[in-house]
This record gives C-alpha cells, sequence and structure tokens, in this order.
C-alpha cells in the first residue's frame, strides 16, 4: 500500500513538473515571439512589465482573466464553452508520452523520466493530433458567424491533409527503431540521430507539423486580413487565452517531438540530458518564428498542392526507400 | 495483470489535462466581470448587422478531403504494426508485399490527382 | 471492486451514456460529438484490457477520421429544423426491434453459462507481433482491404462528382469558397 501511495505521489510529482515547465515554456514562447518578431520588423517589444519585459507574459494572463467572457447571440453555448479547453488539452497532453531523460535511480528502484512510456507512444500522439482538430472546427462552427465557420472549415480540411504526410514520414522512423515507444526510438539513436539517416522524413515531418500548428504560411484558419482571426473571431477573455495556449504549448511539443524522433531526444554530451531535450526542443520555436516573419500566407490551392502532390507521394517514397536499403543492407 | 499500475499514468494525466483545460475558465468566471449589453453578442461581421444564421450549406466540397484521409488513414495503420516488424524480417519478400500495398495507396493518390481533385476550384471530371 | 473495476464500469457507464445521448440529441453537431466520446471511451477501455495498438487505432479511426468526415457532412449541408412533434412510432419501430433481439441476444450469450462466467487469461499483443501476422499469414488479405479502399474511395468520387457542364449552367454552390 505504501508502495502505491509512493508511486502515486511520484506519478503526480511528475505530472507537476511537466505542467509547471510546459507552461512556463509557453509563456516565456509568447514573450520570445513577441520580442523576436518586434526585432525583425525593427522595433522594440514589449518592454515596460519588468526589465527586458519579463513580466509580460504574467501581465498578460492578467489581463485575460479580467476580461469579459462573451458568448455571440445565437451561438451553440455548450459547444462554445468547450471547444477552446479541447484544444489546449489535446496539445498538453502530447507531453504524456515525451521521454525528459534517462532513468533515474531513487533509493534502489529505477524511475523512468517519462510520465507514461506507453508502448503505442508514436500512435498516441497521432492521435491527439486526429483529436485536436475538434478544438478548431467545433469552436468555430459553434460561434455561428460565417467568419469562424469559414476558419473552422479550412483549419478542418487542412489539419487532416496534412495528418497523412506527418504519420507517413514517422513510418521509415518506426522501422529503423523497430518500436511505437518515444523511449525506445531514442534509444535507437544512441549511435546517430535519425535526422542523418532519414532526412527526407524530416522535411516532410517539419513542413506537416508547421501546417498542423496552423502557424504562417499556413495559418489559413486564422488569416487576419480575410477572416479576421477565423475560428476564434467570437472568442474573448480566457476563452480566447486558452486558444492562445494551446498554440504555443502546440508549438513547444511539435519541437519535443521533432528532438525525439529525429535529433537523439535527451541524448548528448557535457549537459545534463533534459537541458539537452529543452535547446533541441526550442529549435523548433525559433524556427517556426521565423518563418512567421519572413514568409508570406500560401493560398488555399498551393496549401492543397504541396500535401497531397507533394508530401504525401515523397513521404511514400521515402518508406520504399527505406524499406528497400534495409532489405539490401540486412 | 496486463493492465500495471504504471498505465494508470496516463489516465492520470488525461485528467490533468482535463484540468489544464478547465483551470483557467474558472479563474475566469470568478474574476472576469459580467455587463453583457447593448451589441456585445453580435457576431462579428465588420461591424454590420449579420444577415441571418451562418449555418448554412456551402462549399461541400471540403468533404472529399474528409474522405480521401479517411481511407488513406485505414491504410497507413495497417502499414504501421508492419514497419514495426521489418527490422526483424528477412529477404525481400516484406519489401515486395509492402511495395504492393504502397502501390495501391500511390495508385489512389494519382487517380485523384488526374480527375482534379486536388485542383481549385474543384471540377471532378466525368 | 479494485481500481481496475472501477475505471472499466466508468468508462461503460460512460459510453452506455454518450451514444444514448448521441442517440436522441436533436442537434447533429451535438450527436457527432457524444459519438467522439463514446469512441474515446470504447478507445480507453481497449487500453484497460490490455490492447494498446487497437486503443490507438480505435481513437485514430473512428474518433478522429471518421467523425471528422460526419462532422464535415453535417457543417457543411443544410441544417433542417428539428422535427416538431417528435419521430413517428413506425420509424422508431425496425431501430427499436433490432435493438430488442440484439439485447436478447446478448442477454442469452452471457447467461447461457459454459465459458462466458470465466475471465479470459490476459493476454499482450504488441505491435510487432501483428505486424509479422498481418504480412506474413493474412497478407492478401491486407492487399485486398487496401484495394477495396481505393475501389470505394473511387465510388464516392464519382457519386460525389459536379453536375456535368451545361446540364447545370453556371456555378454550383461547390464553388464558393
Amino acid at each position: 500500500m505504501s508502495l502505491w501511495l509512493a508511486g502515486l505521489a511520484l506519478l503526480l510529482v511528475k505530472i507537476g513538473l511537466v505542467l509547471f515547465v510546459v507552461l512556463t515554456g509557453a509563456a516565456y514562447l509568447v514573450l520570445a515571439e513577441r520580442k523576436l518578431l518586434a526585432r525583425f520588423q525593427l522595433r522594440l517589444g514589449p518592454n515596460r512589465a519588468g526589465p527586458l519585459g519579463i513580466w509580460q507574459p504574467l501581465a498578460d494572463a492578467l489581463k485575460l482573466l479580467m476580461k469579459e467572457d462573451t458568448v455571440p447571440a445565437g451561438a451553440d453555448r455548450p459547444l462554445f464553452l468547450a471547444a477552446p479547453a479541447m484544444s489546449a488539452a489535446t496539445a498538453m497532453l502530447i507531453f504524456a508520452v515525451v521521454p525528459f531523460g534517462d532513468s533515474l535511480t531513487i533509493a534502489g528502484r529505477p524511475v523512468p523520466l517519462v510520465v507514461a512510456d506507453v508502448s503505442v507512444g508514436l500512435l498516441f500522439v497521432l492521435a491527439l493530433s486526429s483529436i485536436g482538430v475538434y478544438g478548431v472546427v467545433l469552436g468555430g462552427w459553434a460561434s455561428n458567424s460565417s467568419f469562424s465557420l469559414l476558419g473552422a472549415i479550412r483549419g478542418g480540411a487542412q489539419m487532416i491533409s496534412y495528418e497523412l504526410p506527418l504519420a507517413l514520414s514517422l513510418a521509415p522512423v518506426v522501422m529503423l527503431a523497430g518500436s511505437f515507444s518515444l523511449v525506445d526510438i531514442v534509444s535507437a539513436q544512441a549511435g546517430c540521430p535519425f535526422i542523418v539517416k532519414q532526412p527526407a522524413a524530416f522535411l516532410i515531418f517539419c513542413v506537416s507539423a508547421l501546417a498542423e500548428s496552423k502557424r504562417l504560411p499556413f495559418d489559413l484558419p486564422e488569416a487576419e486580413n480575410e477572416l479576421m482571426a477565423g475560428y476564434h473571431t467570437e472568442y474573448s477573455g480566457m476563452r480566447f487565452g486558452l486558444y492562445f495556449v494551446g498554440e504555443y504549448v502546440n508549438m513547444i511539443a511539435l519541437g519535443c517531438l521533432v528532438a525525439v524522433f529525429f535529433l537523439g531526444g535527451w541524448r548528448g554530451p557535457l549537459l545534463p540530458p533534459f537541458v539537452w531535450l529543452m535547446l533541441k526542443a526550442a529549435l523548433v520555436p525559433l524556427v517556426l518564428i521565423w518563418v512567421r516573419a519572413t514568409l508570406p500566407r500560401l493560398r488555399f490551392d498551393q496549401l492543397m498542392h504541396s500535401s497531397w502532390k507533394v508530401l504525401t507521394p515523397l513521404a511514400l517514397a521515402n518508406i520504399l526507400v527505406t524499406g528497400g536499403l534495409m532489405a539490401a543492407l540486412g | 495483470m496486463v493492465f500495471t499500475w504504471l498505465n494508470v499514468g496516463i489516465l492520470v494525466f488525461l485528467v490533468a489535462g482535463l484540468l489544464f483545460g478547465a483551470g483557467p475558465l474558472l479563474g475566469s468566471l470568478l474574476f472576469a466581470p459580467r455587463m453583457s449589453g447593448g451589441d456585445a453578442r453580435m457576431p462579428y461581421e465588420c461591424g454590420m448587422t449579420p444577415h441571418g444564421s451562418s449555418w448554412k450549406q456551402f462549399g461541400v466540397n471540403y468533404y472529399v478531403y474528409a474522405l480521401l484521409f479517411l481511407a488513406f488513414d485505414v491504410d497507413v495503420l495497417y502499414l504501421f504494426p508492419v514497419a514495426a516488424w521489418y527490422r526483424d524480417s528477412q529477404g525481400w519478400l516484406p519489401f515486395v508485399k509492402i511495395f504492393l500495398f504502397l502501390f495501391i495507396l500511390a495508385v489512389g493518390v494519382v487517380y485523384f490527382w488526374r480527375k482534379g481533385v486536388f485542383s481549385w476550384p474543384r471540377r471532378i471530371m466525368q | 471492486m479494485s481500481v481496475y473495476g472501477v475505471l472499466f464500469y466508468a468508462l461503460g457507464g460512460l459510453m452506455l451514456a454518450a451514444t444514448t445521448l448521441a442517440v436522441t440529441s436533436r442537434s447533429l453537431v451535438h450527436a457527432v460529438v457524444y459519438l467522439v466520446n463514446a469512441f474515446f471511451a470504447t478507445g480507453l477501455l481497449f487500453y484497460l484490457l490490455g490492447a494498446p495498438l487497437l486503443a490507438a487505432f480505435e481513437i485514430i479511426i473512428y474518433a478522429g477520421a471518421i467523425m471528422v468526415l460526419f462532422l464535415f457532412i453535417v457543417m457543411l449541408t443544410r441544417q433542417d429544423k428539428p422535427l416538431a412533434g417528435g419521430v413517428s412510432l413506425m420509424r422508431w419501430l425496425l431501430p427499436g426491434l433490432t435493438s430488442l433481439v440484439s439485447l436478447a441476444a446478448g442477454t442469452a450469450l452471457v447467461f447461457s453459462g459454459g465459458a462466458t462466467g470465466v475471465p479470459l487469461a490476459p493476454a499482450m499483443a504488441s505491435p510487432r507481433d501483428l505486424g509479422r501476422a498481418l504480412f506474413s499469414r493474412w497478407w492478401l488479405g491486407v492487399e485486398i482491404v487496401s484495394f477495396l479502399l481505393l475501389v470505394a474511395l473511387v465510388g464516392a468520387l464519382y457519386l460525389g462528382r459536379a453536375p456535368r457542364e451545361g446540364a447545370a449552367a453556371g456555378k454550383s454552390p461547390g464553388d464558393a469558397p
């Protein structure tokens, strides 16, 4: 019984730590994005709240909390209220399977630094990304506003179109690692990270992940200039905040996934594993911010072209080439 | 027991995820002001009064993407267990089987491509 | 009752409640959302029973792909006003009969004695084993399934094709955005 309690306490501590790290990361990612975008556009960015604006995320959160949370007339109330939470929760749940380091030994027992080492971890991630569509589609539909509906339908079509190359690009990773577990995938990269063996899969995964995150140049579901804010036009206050947090948590999750699948996860010399994972995971959000400052938005037909005519055939070919090479080399 | 208690981790994290979604909303419920009045609750339409509900028929062609996705998704999920096993397989026979499988998939993509499903505005040729 | 049992019955109850609400809900979108919940609970139940792969597939295909397709169709087609006086008795007849028969059959099966009272020995199928079984023993079936899906897609595309040029002059509603 005491073992049970100790295990449960350990689990709760782990979950608490993960939630804390991810939330803090997301909050400061928002600040980093605002600062960097400002620098790209020769502005200063937020610098009033504390030195260099380091209290800005706190101020933003407080402001959102104190804003009125309106529900448009004629909206589908229950769905409208629940959709943002769905969006934020699915983004957060990805961290359940991300390994943050090798297992520690506490009091003679191995303690894996992962909330749950599920044998189908990779499929769990794919399942969450397919559930994530609902937060966007239902939120936009429930608003009963034309802009939101257009954004919701675009978002749904975009997310499901890019889920396919996303899944297909991970098949060679599974072939090389021989397992779906993220812990096993990281240990399979002890020799050399998969980005060396699978550069094509890496590129396909990154582009599809960028499209899944609905950020520029793939931000057609939001498209400020034509759809106001797309699926979250009608949201205000903390509900808007949840969509916002979900987006940034999702960016960090994508960074972690890229690190785990292609960059060797927490492996690295000198520095502790957790620091390595965070360093690698920070790469993707930074590139995403840079891309946002650089590229214009795609047109909807270009969006669909790049998924169905380029990425999906490329991913299929990549699986075949990998399979052929593996069979040839034994 | 197949379901070891370590697996509880994922269930507890599901609950944690739900709380993560619900927590801020609770805070908003406590702190946010409520003074809806006037046109605050009117759906946004560039300042004009919206003309009727937005729930009406339009752009049905998006559903083709959902349909395509469904079929390919099922295919992909057949592929995944094989991918996990592929490393332990011997010889070229598994490769040929996977090639055949992927070839059928690719034929699907090419067929839709030729039929103009991915062109915009979509007009499927007879 | 063990933790296991509590979780099992909680998920079972959730599934029953969600599907009941899906059947009785007047809004089609709400029905879809209830069904997504039911599929999610089913996935968790599979996980609980030691079939994590099946759980993932249940959520990816049923809760993810199929329900998104349903949602798209419900959202994109015209929303008729829900029937005012409820559904007529005749329309309940066939579904009611079918569910009664299956309920009776299920009850008979459970209480027919024999092996149903004995809990099955737990077994864990690793994804790798499933892959081996699929592509060495059942590979022809898998290829046929793949082909069948292709044929189904072609058929769906044929049914959903745009009207012939000239038959419907001007733009079809499908061209709008």
